[in-house]
């Protein structure tokens, strides 16, 4: 059991015993009503954690229902599972208070996907997966490192709400954002160590991976899109033998694409740190690179 | 078919007598009016005393001396300023809604909004960069307006040239007085700091942007509460663009009826626009609101280059549309764009030529967005989703029939049922390619044609073998070795081999002795 509970509005058995067997499975209570107002006798009686609402309850429109039940608990997530979907009452389902909307076919991991999602319990899922990650990465013990953040985070007089500024200026010093470093930032500035692994993961200049000495950044930015960045990107991924997003093995390079560096006017444009290299051809690349090593 | 080097005489060329002509008699500079960018390349930004000298910070003792907060708001309406990071909100209301809310804490907030996300547009950088002083000044008059006691100004952390320049701007207006405690002498505090995004296109928008400076994840949250009754830290706050806050100090200056002499009848004053893509003269540009883009692309811009034909312009970036050569009279201002299916954005003006394929570009902007949404609602995260992958499949010669169709049903459910900006506009780069340019999109499904050519799986590189001169050229770029021949005679491409990446193709056509020897079909 993991606490928590489930409804289930469904007047079809078949529906019910698919549904709670899946849901039980993995943990959660289930309670379940076929009519109307059961539904509403048992949203007064217990605390739920979600509504799973089939569209198969007889004489209710499920949106209606939606709407009703949304009025009374707005922050009591609601999923609707249809048996004939279209993308109309999609549209209305969320409009009217629905987290989601689902197709009854849906395989079952999906589905308890988008529950778990419901209640949030994502952060605990990346930092589980983080967490492993993290481990395998070489971690930094040494002192120096810790006490490196710490004049970091001094900098930004150890205010919580300066968490990006803090984990932007260690991502400068370090190249990327260690497990460890994650972990002393959450402990020292006191914010829960799922909320710094959130904020990290969200914002695209933070890398939980090692990188390169350098950093070639290329644009597909609209102007530089329609000026043949994209060949730029390709011709790069050949010369250094690494996608997007990787790095070389040397740890010479990390390549990445960006939306737009803000120089339009000389696209296509790439950029190795802080230079900028503007109205490239695919034939200067290589010799540019020379010059970083 | 013109050389590249005809850009240049194409232009006007200058009396013998006119040595260093006037910057005002080029046709890149004829037609604009330069408000925002009045101190454009004339003032070293690192300076306040350049600032100062160029007349700055002469409207900043007016509203502290001269004006009550209520006539400073009153001027702003007159002027009919509008917001200019995307919605074209009036500024005026919006600094009234702000200053009359009440603020249980006392505290107020102002914010200065240097995101930037849409990609190949970067009037805010320039702003930042060349005069950082004049956002500040809007900020401190527009803080005393609103009552507010502290400011932020949050930064794309791509530009860290921006940053540089506008924490140094700060710090020169707190040694000058301008910023701080009792400013002027005139009991009045004032604060600001510099807050750098972490590289979210969604930050842009307000809510999520509020989040990012409290230091959480930058995911949008349902309006209302507008922010200027409940903002950062649950206290009125106000956020405008920077070319919005640049203005200010024009506008309390020479006062709002001035100012709303300038424009049409909707939208008033100037706007900058960054023109790029396939135009000869690229860069950012100031102009009266209502000129047409004939004038913009054409007079200012110099046209299309290489000869090649003019076929859009993609306004308004991810959240934008495209406007086609019909419409090339529009006057640009917020209505007209708003007519035809685009919108004015922060001010991005990407000219297209008949190399651009519409569809790439709808996929493009798709999968930027697909990326860029935070996943907080299922209609823009699945949604855009799958638009992309139907896109996608077009683009890779797999259409089906009645794609088009379920592209527009996809693009009324996002449209309607998504939470924030994003979602709700992310549709319209495919809706507008479809309404304008439906014979393309019908082209690739239908026929598995891409008339732009750019679309690999459609195409293929070939040599013309009586316009081949084997030079070689060729053979030294193809980075597979898909070409051969010997030297002096007609070459050959491997079909198998080649990755269409078009190496060849480009400098056969402009560095080969002969030239245009390769073709793609
Ligand atoms: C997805 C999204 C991205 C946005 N990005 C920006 C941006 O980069 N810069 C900006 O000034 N406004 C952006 N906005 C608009 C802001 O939410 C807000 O309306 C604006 O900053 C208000 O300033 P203004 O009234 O001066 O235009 C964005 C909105 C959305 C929905
Ligand atoms: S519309 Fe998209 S970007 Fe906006 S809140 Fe919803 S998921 Fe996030
Ligand atoms: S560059 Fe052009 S002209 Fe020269 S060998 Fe290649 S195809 Fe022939
Ligand atoms: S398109 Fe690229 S891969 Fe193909 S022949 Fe030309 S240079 Fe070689
Ligand atoms: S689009 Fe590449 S720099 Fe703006």
């Amino acid at each position: 059991m993991n606490g928590l509970t489930i409804l289930l509005g469904t007047a079809s058995a078949e529906v019910k015993a698919k549904l709670s067997g899946v849901l039980q499975g993995e943990g959660y209570d289930v309670d379940s009503a076929g009519l109307a107002p059961d539904l509403f006798a048992r949203l007064g009686e217990r605390t739920l954690d979600l509504v799973l609402l089939s569209d198969d309850l007889a004489e209710t429109n499920v949106l209606d229902l939606t709407t009703r039940i949304h009025d009374l608990h707005p922050k009591l997530p609601i999923v609707v599972v249809a048996t004939e979907p279209s993308v109309r009452d999609a549209v209305e389902a969320i409009k009217h208070g629905a987290y989601y909307y689902l197709e009854a076919s849906i395989p079952d991991s999906d589905l308890l996907d988008v529950i778990a999602g419901a209640l949030e319990l994502e952060l605990e899922l990346i930092e589980e997966a983080e967490h492993r990650r993290a481990r395998r990465l070489v971690s930094f013990e040494d002192l120096e490192s810790i006490e490196a953040i710490d004049s970091i985070m001094r900098r930004h007089d150890f205010a919580s709400s300066r968490l990006v500024g803090v984990l932007q200026d260690i991502q400068k010093e370090m190249r990327y954002l260690t497990h460890d470093a994650l972990r002393h930032v959450a402990g020292r500035l006191g914010i829960p160590l799922p909320r710094v692994y959130s904020v990290a993961t969200f914002y695209k200049s933070f890398s939980l991976k090692p990188r390169g000495r350098h950093t070639v950044s290329v644009c597909l930015g609209t102007a530089c899109h329609v000026s043949g960045g994209v060949g730029i990107l390709e011709k790069l991924e050949r010369e250094l033998g690494i996608k997007a997003g990787e790095t070389t093995f040397d740890e010479r390079f990390s390549l990445e694409s960006v939306r737009c560096v803000g120089c339009c006017g000389l696209a296509p444009v790439f950029v190795v740190d802080e230079d900028f290299h503007g109205k490239v051809t695919q034939e200067e690349i290589a010799s540019i690179l020379e010059n970083y090593e | 078919m013109k050389s590249p080097s005809d850009r240049t005489s194409s232009r006007k060329s200058l009396p013998e007598t006119d040595v260093c002509p006037e910057l005002a008699s080029l046709g890149f500079f004829k037609s604009q009016r330069l408000l925002a960018l009045r101190h454009r390349g004339l003032l070293n930004p690192e300076e306040i005393d350049e600032y100062i000298a160029l007349g700055g910070y002469a409207a900043l003792p007016k509203a502290l001396f001269d004006m009550t907060p209520e006539e400073i708001v009153d001027e702003v309406k007159t002027s009919g300023l509008r917001g200019r990071g995307g919605a074209g909100f009036p500024t005026g209301i919006k600094w009234e809604l702000a200053r009359n809310a009440e603020s249980k804490s006392g505290s107020k907030y102002v914010v200065c909004n240097a995101d930037e996300g849409d990609p190949g547009a970067f009037m805010d950088r320039s702003l930042l960069e060349a005069d950082p002083h004049a956002v500040l000044e809007g900020m401190v008059i527009g803080a005393r307006a609103m009552g507010a006691s502290e400011g932020f100004v949050y930064v794309r952390d791509e530009y860290p040239h921006a940053v540089r320049m506008i924490t140094r701007a700060i710090e020169q207006a707190e040694d000058y007085g301008l910023l701080g405690s009792d400013i002027l002498g005139s009991d009045f505090d004032f604060r600001v700091s510099v807050v750098r995004g972490g590289g979210a296109f969604v930050c842009g928008e307000e809510t999520a942007l509020m989040a990012s400076i409290e230091g959480r994840e930058g995911r949008p949250r349902p309006r209302p509460p507008y922010p200027s009754q409940s903002g950062l830290w649950g206290c009125p706050t106000n956020i405008n663009n920077v070319e919005t806050w640049a203005n200010i100090p024009c506008i309390v200056e020479r006062g709002g009826e001035w100012y709303s002499g300038i424009g049409t009848k909707e939208s008033k004053g100037t706007k900058i626009f960054s023109l790029v893509g396939k135009v000869v003269n690229t860069g950012l540009i100031e102009v009266p609101m209502g000129m047409t883009l004939r004038e913009i692309v054409f007079d200012i811009g110099g046209g299309v280059p290489r000869g090649r034909k003019f076929k859009a312009v993609q306004s308004g970036g991810p959240s934008g549309g495209c406007i086609p050569e019909s419409l090339i009279d529009l006057p640009v201002d917020y209505e007209e764009l708003a007519k035809a299916g685009a919108i004015m954005g922060s001010g991005g003006l990407i000219v297209m030529d008949e190399d651009t394929c519409m569809v790439d570009l709808a996929r493009y902007f798709v999968s930027f967005l697909e990326e860029e949404s935070c996943g907080k609602c299922v209609p823009c995260r699945e949604g855009i989703k799958r638009m992309r992958e139907i896109l996608t499949d077009i683009v890779e010669a797999r259409g089906k029939e009645g794609d088009i169709e379920r592209l527009e049903e996809l693009a009324y459910a996002i449209k309607e049922a998504s939470l924030c900006g994003l979602g709700k506009t992310a549709p319209n780069p495919v809706l507008t390619t479809i309404r304008y340019f439906r014979d393309e999109y019908e082209s690739h499904v239908l026929h598995k044609r891409c008339p732009a050519k750019v679309c690999k799986a459609m195409i293929v590189y070939r040599v013309v073998p009586e316009r081949c001169t084997g030079c070689q050229r060729c053979v030294q770029v193809c980075p597979v070795n898909a070409i051969s021949g010997p030297r002096s005679q007609p070459h050959n491409v491997d079909l198998d081999k080649c990755i269409k990446c078009g190496a060849c193709y480009e400098i056969c056509k402009f560095d080969a002795i002969a030239g245009d020897a390769i073709y793609i079909e």
